[in-house]
């Protein structure tokens, strides 16, 4: 501000009484601080705001954010995941019902096929050495594991609903809410095994020793009409009991694969002992 | 920024990884170095926010990074050791798969994926599968996917591994064109890549960090310890155990060693110059392994 606009800010104040400012305010010194204290205040401030341009998000936000980065990752899950798991659902499920198996049984033995084979899929980054760079990343492993998690349980939900579908309409005589409770049990609770073994090996042979042991028990039921059976029995209560059961158990061992990584921060995944 | 590191220490079942590190980094490259399970990756992968430590901190501008969470990823670009790809993914794929993950919007990657596969060199491949890439080409991909966010912060695990010597140049001449703003830390076996462009060097042994200091300092402390030798062949195992003998020239029936010894250690040595390379002999009594591990 010049000594002209001083004036005229202060019109009534006597020119005396300004000179007298200016002499008090000329003994005031500024030092220039050193340039390397200057750039420093600089890059310190400009991580700042690079900061509060993105403040800590709210549960809400969070939620919002997982649902996006659910949307964002299908687009780069492999292909022949989607194609191979749904030839193989429809092959199975054509095959069964030609071999005069009932619609339950048929439901029952298929139902965790995609969520097996897309476990696979879900921990492949950690099988090819990529999980460490993802979980260096803004959207982190934990994240990323889990977005893939609910695509495969949902797109298994979506191939078990429409068989059951289709199933409950061909006059078979099987009811659409007894078939989803049929195909429950064993898409959680093989869900919730497989997640168990595959912290303790790699996702490839996890879910390869599960495939193999899950198609021996439906190789059982198939060769053993008192256990086909048993599977009428998961119509009523007990298959709520034992849905709801798997259920809880499968979020369980969903959560702990995330805990493993984003609290240990994969100090078992990542690092061996070196 | 300024990345304050605190008491960090890590432990692993039956090994003490980490030490106590106790250092701070502001913007410029820091070469780190220090022979195979110095702890080197481990400290990486902390500051990488990919790995907790047992005990200790890392802070941003005073703020721990486990407070910022997310938001201190996002200051970073990453480059690990060990870097597995999703061999269906084309080199365009990926740079855009990592874009999605550090959270920028599909017109923020655009134009950065094409200035950043043209300065790796891989613009060419960019449709290519990463399953048909080369060791070095995915090297590349990998340091280009480090710069994607325009990171404050770039941690790089042995990155010239792999590259050929242009490369290795045209890397080293990158790095220093864009740390002006930024830490760059950078780890190697290579000791000519930090050579000239390091800000500092962190010395880690054993998990401790041995020496962080400027290269001159360093070199300054050897001084006069450097000795070039001449001497038979079949003498050579002599001066081995009597001295810390770098590289090791034949010449006929004669050898040039290079000696590091308080005093002269024959009556023919030449006092010579001291490098970052018998720097890293002088700490670990060992040369640099040539390509890393």
């Amino acid at each position: 501000m010049n000594r002209k606009a001083i004036n005229d800010d202060l019109g009534d104040v006597p020119e005396a009484e300004l000179d007298r400012l200016e002499r008090l305010l000329d003994s005031w010194q500024t030092p220039q601080a050193p340039a390397d204290e200057i750039e420093r205040t600089i890059a310190a401030a400009s991580l700042e705001l690079r900061l509060r341009a993105t403040p800590a998000e709210s549960w809400p936000q969070r939620m919002l954010r997982l649902l996006r980065l659910v949307a964002g990752e299908l687009p780069f899950m492999s292909r022949s995941f989607w194609l191979a798991s749904l030839l193989l659902y429809a092959v199975g499920l054509l095959s069964l019902l030609q071999l005069q198996q009932t619609p339950e049984l048929a439901l029952f033995a298929l139902a965790p096929v995609p969520m097996l084979l897309g476990l696979g899929e879900s921990l492949r980054s950690r099988d090819v050495g990529m999980l460490e760079l993802e979980m260096s990343c803004r959207y982190n492993g934990a994240s990323v594991m889990l977005a893939k998690l609910s695509i495969v349980g949902v797109y298994t939900a979506a191939l078990n609903s429409a068989a059951s579908l289709w199933l409950s309409g061909t006059g078979a005589g099987a009811q659409l809410g007894e078939l989803t409770l049929v195909w429950l049990t064993p898409f959680t609770l093989t869900t919730a095994i497989a997640l168990a073994v595959i912290m303790r090996m790699r996702g490839s042979q996890a879910v390869l020793l599960t495939l193999a042991v899950w198609g021996m028990c439906c190789l059982l039921l198939l060769l053993s009409p008192e256990l086909g059976h048993w599977i009428g029995r998961l119509t009523g209560g007990l298959g709520m009991m034992t849905a709801a059961l798997g259920g809880c158990a499968a979020l369980w061992q969903g959560w702990r694969v995330a805990q493993r990584l984003s609290t240990e921060r994969g100090a078992d995944w990542l690092e061996t002992d070196h | 920024m300024r990345l304050t590191i605190e008491q960090v220490s890590r432990r692993f079942k039956r090994r003490q990884a980490l030490e106590a590190i106790d250092c701070e980094l502001t913007p410029g490259i820091y070469g780190l170095i220090g022979p195979n399970g110095a702890g080197k990756t481990t400290l990486m992968r902390i500051l990488a926010d990919v790995l907790r430590p047992s005990s200790g901190q890392v802070a941003a501008n005073g703020t721990p990074t486990a407070t910022l969470g997310e938001r201190y990823r996002d200051l970073l670009g990453y480059l690990p050791q060990e870097l597995g790809f999703y061999s269906y993914f084309t080199g365009e794929r990926f740079m855009r798969y990592m874009a999605y993950l550090k959270g920028m919007s599909g017109a923020q990657a655009e134009g950065r994926i094409t200035a950043l596969l043209r300065l790796v060199h891989l613009e060419d491949q960019r449709s290519r599968k990463i399953g048909h890439y080369s060791g070095g080409m995915k090297r590349r991909l990998g340091i280009a996917q480090a710069l994607l966010n325009d990171p404050q912060l770039l941690i790089l695990d042995e990155p010239t591994a792999g590259l050929d010597p242009k490369e290795r140049i045209r890397l080293r001449n990158l790095l220093s064109d864009i740390s002006g703003e930024r830490i760059v830390l950078l780890s190697t076996h290579i000791i000519t890549d930090i050579e000239y462009i390091a800000k500092e060097v962190l010395l880690l042994k054993e998990g401790r960090l041995a020496r962080q200091d400027t290269p001159e300092r360093i070199l300054s402390e050897l001084t006069g310890k450097v000795w070039e030798v001449e001497t038979p062949a079949e003498r050579l195992g002599e001066l081995e155990r009597a001295h810390l003998v770098g590289n090791v020239q034949r010449r006929g029936s004669d050898v040039r060693a290079r000696v590091i010894a308080e005093a002269r250690p024959a009556g023919n040595a030449m006092p010579a110059e001291p490098r970052l390379e018998d720097i890293y002999l002088y700490y670990f009594g060992d040369l640099p392994e040539e390509g890393g591990s």
